[in-house]
């Protein structure tokens, strides 16, 4: 199945785009997304997306699933669409 | 309250405008409006708020001006950097050339759990111009307690975010932002750097949402988050959701409200290598006597001498002092050393 992924910032410039679109298998879940994501930007991605030293997501980075905030447990869907925000300090 | 004559001209382009009319520019005349914050975004929302004729606009801010902001906080000019001028005063200065209708009220103070709430909670609505997260969630958290609504603007780089807060109604800065990143944890426009029209974009956003919100037309940004990115000049908005059990505005807890303060409060200013110290008190220095006291010892060299600051150097060292006692020690990110050097000059 077809998900459709939004970094926004940072995210979009490790991703090198804002929209990218990934192929995972029937049943994953948004965990899986990510992990297919890690393994294509690498550490780098990983640095940004997950606590030091631990697969959990930093507690302040949004991660929306069709507009709508989501465990990394969540069923992905054909068609779905995850957006990834940073948290923006500046100004 | 009705609009004179003169009023009635001044704004006329606004008033045939149907989605604002006489009607809605006696809304704005009534308005009150706190912009927390005059950097690179609180500066053009400043400039449209005073020109759109807001009838009280607070302007805060605790910094000078300096040659590296002027690249993008587009109320200042080089005169103000040397003259090290608060961005408050100059920006009421500015701002009064624009329009000496209104009421401009300048407060060159660090916002922090002892001024947050005297320089919020009369106000209808407060634009976010910060530029760290500290100071966003103990907004947030001031807003929420005193149900005053606030419009949350952020920029890094070519990249802007927006969400506009009504207490009891909309998510929260906390529903939106689970946990306050930690201090220095995220990149500041110091060290990441900043295309100026991105907060100057977020700005202007806030000005729209607030004359919006006085007057009452359009969609706003309650319960959504706007999002744009410049250099692909890609807009979107997500919705953003209520959290059940936020801390903030479900559980009514104010945990930066209501830490204790001891004598002082310290804080690190991110990527400027530099160390505020504010006294819990006003210390009322007379900074034309401490001048002359510091002048006797040869370790310092007065640099600036202004009636809102005095600007001493010793050693690396380069130190702002307002006659609150607030001081800006620059050059140092260490608290212990920022303290110590203090120290020699103003006892706490």
């Amino acid at each position: 199945m077809r998900i459709k992924v939004k970094p926004w910032g940072i995210f979009q410039e490790i991703i090198g785009g804002r929209e990218l679109e990934v192929n995972l298998p029937e049943r994953a879940k948004l965990r899986d997304l990510l992990d297919e994501l890690i393994e294509r930007f690498g550490e780098k991605l990983a640095n940004e997306l997950f606590q030091p030293g631990r697969r959990e997501v930093k507690p302040y980075i949004k991660i929306l699933l069709n507009g709508h905030g989501a465990e990394l447990g969540a069923e992905l869907r054909d068609g779905d669409s995850v957006a990834l925000f940073p948290p923006v300090g500046g100004g | 309250m009705v609009l004179t004559e003169i009023e009635k001209e001044r704004y006329s382009r606004q008033i045939v405008f149907p989605k604002i009319g006489e009607g809605g520019q006696e809304k704005l005349k009534k308005g009150r409006v706190a912009i927390l914050g005059l950097g690179a975004i609180g500066s053009p929302a400043a400039v449209y708020l005073a020109s759109a004729g807001i009838g009280y606009i607070r302007l805060i801010d605790r910094d000078y001006v300096e040659l590296s902001n002027i690249q993008r906080q587009i109320l200042y000019n080089e005169e103000d950097a040397k003259e090290y001028k608060p961005k408050a005063i100059a920006a009421k200065e500015k701002l009064e050339k624009v329009n000496s209708d209104i009421v401009l009220d300048a407060v060159f103070e660090d916002f922090n759990p002892t001024t947050a709430e005297r320089l919020v909670k009369d106000v209808d609505i407060v634009l976010d111009g910060t530029d760290n997260m500290e100071a966003r969630f103990l907004l947030n958290e001031i807003c929420v307690k005193n149900n005053v609504p606030f419009i949350y603007g952020a920029a890094i780089g070519d990249y802007g975010v927006l969400s506009m807060i009504i207490p009891g109604k909309t998510p929260c800065l906390k529903c939106i932002i689970p946990e306050m990143p930690e201090p220095g944890s995220l990149p500041t426009c110091e060290v990441a750097g900043v295309l100026g029209p991105a907060p100057g974009m977020v700005g202007i956003i806030e000005a729209v949402e607030v004359i919006k919100y006085f007057v009452g037309f359009g969609d706003n940004l309650e319960s959504k988050l706007l999002c744009f990115d410049l250099s692909s000049l890609h807009f979107d908005t997500v919705d953003v959701e209520k959290d059940p059990n936020c801390s903030v505005c479900v559980r009514k807890e104010f945990p930066l409200l209501t830490q204790e303060i001891k004598q002082s409060i310290i804080s690190t200013l991110c990527g400027r290598n530099a160390i505020q110290i504010s006294p819990k008190v006003d210390l009322k220095l007379d900074l034309r006597e401490l001048a002359g006291e510091l002048k006797r010892n040869p370790e310092f060299q007065i640099k600036k001498l202004t009636e809102h600051l005095l600007i001493v150097d010793y050693d690396k060292y380069s130190i702002a002092i307002a006659p609150s006692g607030r001081a800006l020690v620059h050059n140092t990110d260490s608290e212990k050393r920022a303290k110590s050097i203090l120290n020699k000059i103003i006892s706490y």
